[in-house]
């Protein structure tokens, strides 16, 4: 048969027409569709994000991964999907689910909140999906990149503050490596405790770091090297 | 809308936006659609400039109870079956899409769309 020339051309579509009344769905809910779920296509309910960025109803996605347990991809792009690396959206009065999906589905993976000390979030930061991103998943590098931050002056702070109150106390730790301890301890922590012990709360359970009242010079210098050593450490993350 | 099931819920809302907005060249038999939801059909014309300008077709979707996690069976049916390589005579439509790459995001429109560009790229019966 005869071919037709290659610019094949399909009739454009009408656009003009209908785009002003697609206002009312039967949900009537349809002034928020990038809040639809790509899979039931209704407000998402306990939504999730994808780290490609894709919106799901939680008992959705779950039953999709369920469907095709040995190719967990997204439905929309098709990139690998991780159940344990999703984002929790939690917006006030929208998408809560009437009828609790978790009878029938394992509820949603928690995220991890972590309390910080001092906090304060100044209130500009809080925006609408704050109350959301509080509770987030421990491998939610992007969202985590803040308070990593954070607890890195946390513990800078804590060695400095440590070094000007030390002198009379000794860090005993039951691993080789002193240092390891350090990170965990608020500003102040370590060496509050003028006493035999650190304060019960941050009792390390890894470490089992015990504190007496020995004086060593060595120990100083010790720490000092290892305050070196973090710096310098430290330097050479960020930097590069 | 309350009784319904989430399969029916979704094929609910696909219908009402493909009645109001229906793709080029695509009409959803409503009636019959609304009747059974499980079971539509959609009349396809030819996309003009290609070899199936001024034909039309009968495309039939059958929806399962677990859709949209399983997809849909998409035959064409009526006394006009497109003549294509990927295309079988008894209406039978070989497309990925509709077995193995299969995802929940697709719909009966993008399903749709996607059987108008396979005729579309044919260039030869
Ligand atoms: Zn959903
Ligand atoms: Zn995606």
């Amino acid at each position: 048969m005869a071919t037709t020339s290659s610019g094949s051309k399909q009739t454009p579509p009408n656009r003009d027409e209908g785009s002003g009344d697609q206002k009312k769905t039967d949900g009537g809910n349809d002034k928020s569709q990038i809040y639809d779920c790509n899979i039931c296509f209704d407000t998402a309910k306990d939504a999730v994000i994808s780290m490609c960025g894709h919106l799901f109803c939680w008992p959705c996605l779950h039953q999709w991964l369920e469907t095709c347990p040995n190719r967990q991809t997204c439905p929309v792009c098709k990139a690998a999907i991780d159940k344990e690396v999703l984002k929790f959206f939690y917006w006030p009065g929208r998408g809560g689910s009437e009828i609790d999906p978790r009878d029938e589905v394992p509820p949603r993976p928690q995220g991890q909140r972590t309390e910080r000390e001092n906090s304060s979030i100044p209130p500009e930061q809080r925006g609408m999906f704050d109350d959301a991103i509080t509770r987030r998943s421990e491998s939610n590098s992007m969202w985590s990149l803040g308070e990593s931050g954070f607890s890195i002056g946390e513990f800078l702070l804590g060695l400095f503050s440590s070094t000007s109150s030390l002198g009379d106390q000794r860090l005993r730790s039951g691993n080789g490596f002193r240092g390891a301890d350090y990170g965990y301890t608020s500003p102040g922590g370590l060496f509050s405790a003028g006493g035999a012990q650190g304060r019960p709360g941050e009792a390390h359970a890894h470490g089992g770091a015990r504190f007496d009242a020995n004086v060593e010079i060595e120990d100083m210098f010790f720490k000092l090297f290892l305050i070196f050593a973090a710096l310098c450490l430290f330097y050479i993350l960020f930097v590069f | 809308m309350a009784g319904l099931s989430p399969s029916e819920r979704r094929l609910q809302k696909e219908l009402m936006s493909l009645m109001k907005e229906p793709p080029p060249g695509m009409e959803v038999d409503s009636d019959k659609a609304e009747q059974n939801l499980n079971l539509w059909t959609i009349h396809m014309k030819g996309a003009e400039g290609t070899l199936y300008d001024g034909e039309e077709f009968q495309l039939q979707f059958k929806f399962g109870p677990k859709y949209p996690f399983d997809s849909p069976e998409v035959t064409f049916v009526g006394n006009n079956i497109p003549v294509h390589p990927h295309v079988y005579s008894n209406g039978h439509i070989c497309l990925s899409i509709l077995t193995d790459d299969w995802s929940p995001a697709l719909s009966v429109q993008s399903v749709c769309l996607s059987i108008v560009s396979m005729l579309s790229s044919c260039k030869e019966k």
